[in-house]
């Protein structure tokens, strides 16, 4: 297929809407940081298929949304999900150009909320949900979009990943952060396999922003993003020409040490 | 969502490479810029390619930013011109001094040494302590630094260059510390190989395949200026996405062998 865009290599002006018309998939787009890339793209004119497992969440995000069609009951977990999934896109739309792996969780929903979990009391089932949804999902998701876009020879995939989980483990995030390093450590993999096919293969690793799963943390007291302000970033770095790669992509507020040092004067002197 | 148009932005090494791809960017974006390079001829030739994109707010300023009163002297002229600072994109850079050719640690004189520490680690300071005095006036402000991934990773042949871009990301990083508390963003960007005159700096060795046009990295310095005020980009590497594969190939070698 010829894209002239793909194919452009000079020039200092970039095309004006290099996302127009583009199809893009998102995992866990009913919400939160998704939910957030949602929007963007389809500001730039992108066509949307919002998957999530809740139906409540995809039907008011596609309602919301221009030019968006919703995929509910999207486990990613499941192989037959994502199966289905990919058949409803490459029946829908014939394939596909924008893959955002969103779809995450920080605890399992079965685990008892602000009980911290140290690794010694980890339930097995619990640790299986986090590292199935962050690391299994991501995996299925991008073998198949990979499948079709190196059919297409073009295409672009972000997995919404974390700066502080990559960073460093944290106490009581064992799962989490470890779904998400080997999460990096599969799409850094996958960048390499798939840039001689020109596909395009980022993390996106945003520190605390405003979504459902930092709302049950103290994490945004210093600070954070909005899920719009991300998805406009994620959208910047898509629109970007496709010979250049952005590696690892963090994003932070700016607010946050500058509050930090504040508070812990404070609780110095306290 | 900051806007380019009508943004007063000093550019470093803005005559030639990174620097005079990033000018002509902003300057079609319509921002307002000073073109700031050590050569004045280099400056009047790029202020003539700009000046039929109707840039009547492109004006040129001689700088050595190895110079401390010169750096003084580049902020006074964007005050006076432009009235503010809205941004600096600092470019000016070496990878060792013209016709010296790369050469190993053990034989690299202090002449050298000298010249592309005081050049890239001494001229990031002068500048960036020259520009954050007056943003820190204004309350406002925001700085980009080009490091290079040589600052993450050293290079052999490149030991001074390597060293001192990984001062440029310490400096960047501590300054972008400070300075948060007066809504002054400090940005650090850390291209990788990038088809620039830079390249000439390394005598007979060829360019790597595949290497990027530096209107690419001006694209991504443009990305980051106009990033949310309250957002920031920590270490933001740019290269071709071919380098990926050459990567990928050198290890496939390795593995096979």
């Amino acid at each position: 297929m010829a894209d002239a865009r793909a194919d452009e290599s000079d020039g200092p002006i970039s095309d004006a809407e290099p996302l127009r018309d583009q199809i893009a998939v998102i995992t866990g787009g009913g919400r939160g940081i998704g939910l957030g890339i949602a929007r963007a793209l389809a500001r730039r004119g992108c066509r949307l298929v919002i998957a999530s497992r809740n139906k409540e969440q995809v039907a008011s995000a596609v309602e919301s949304l221009e030019a968006a069609v919703g995929f509910p009951e999207c486990d990613v977990r499941r192989a037959e999900c994502i199966e289905r999934l990919f058949e409803f896109v490459v029946e829908r739309f014939g394939s596909l150009d924008i893959l955002i792996t969103s779809a995450g969780i920080a605890r399992s929903p079965r685990s008892a909320r602000h009980v911290p979990s140290p690794v010694s009391s980890y339930d097995e089932g619990c640790w299986d949900d986090v590292i199935d949804t962050n690391l299994r999902g991501v995996f299925l998701a991008c073998r198949a979009a990979a499948r079709l876009m190196v059919a297409r020879r073009r295409g672009q995939i972000v997995n919404v990943s974390s700066l502080r989980a990559v960073q460093r483990g944290h106490a009581f995030g064992s799962a989490y952060c470890a779904s998400k390093m080997a999460a990096r450590a599969l799409l850094e993999a996958m960048a390499a396999e798939l840039a001689p096919h020109g596909i395009r293969v980022m993390s996106f690793m945003p520190d605390v922003v405003e979504t459902s799963m930092i709302a049950a943390t103290d994490l945004a007291k210093h600070g954070s993003l909005s899920i719009d302000e991300v998805g406009e970033y994620v959208a910047a770095l898509l629109a970007l020409p496709m010979d250049t790669s952005v590696e690892g992509a963090p994003l932070a507020p700016l607010t946050q040490r500058r509050q930090r040092k504040g508070a812990d004067r404070t609780e110095a002197s306290a | 969502m900051n806007s380019l148009c009508d943004m007063a932005v000093i550019v470093t090494g803005a005559a030639s490479g990174i620097g005079r791809a990033t000018a002509e960017l902003l300057v079609c974006k319509g921002a307002r810029v000073l073109v700031a390079d050590v050569s004045e001829e280099r400056i009047a030739e790029t202020l003539a390619a700009l000046a039929p994109r109707d840039a009547p707010l492109a004006i040129g300023q001689a700088c050595d930013v190895r110079n401390a009163d010169d750096c003084q002297r580049l902020v006074d002229v964007a005050q006076r011109q432009f009235g503010r600072i809205d941004a600096l994109v600092h470019s000016a850079g070496v990878l060792r001094p013209l016709g010296v050719r790369p050469r190993p640690l053990v034989e690299v004189d202090d002449a050298e040494y000298d010249a592309v520490i005081g050049t890239n680690l001494k001229g990031t300071f002068l500048i960036n302590r020259a520009v954050l005095r007056r943003m820190i006036e204004q309350r406002s402000g925001q700085i980009i630094n080009l490091a290079s991934t040589s600052g993450r990773r050293g290079r052999a042949f490149d030991s001074v260059y390597s060293a001192s871009k990984a001062g440029v990301i310490g400096l960047s990083e501590s300054a972008a510390e400070e300075v948060r508390g007066y809504g002054i963003r400090v940005q650090v960007i850390l291209p990788d190989a990038i088809d620039t005159p830079m390249w000439q700096q390394n005598g007979p060795v060829p360019k790597p395949p595949g290497a990027l046009p530096p209107e690419r990295v001006a694209e991504v310095i443009a990305m980051c200026l106009t990033l949310p005020e309250n957002a920031t980009c920590e270490q933001l590497i740019v290269a071709p996405l071919a380098a990926r594969r050459l990567r990928g190939g050198a290890g496939s070698r390795e593995a096979s062998s």
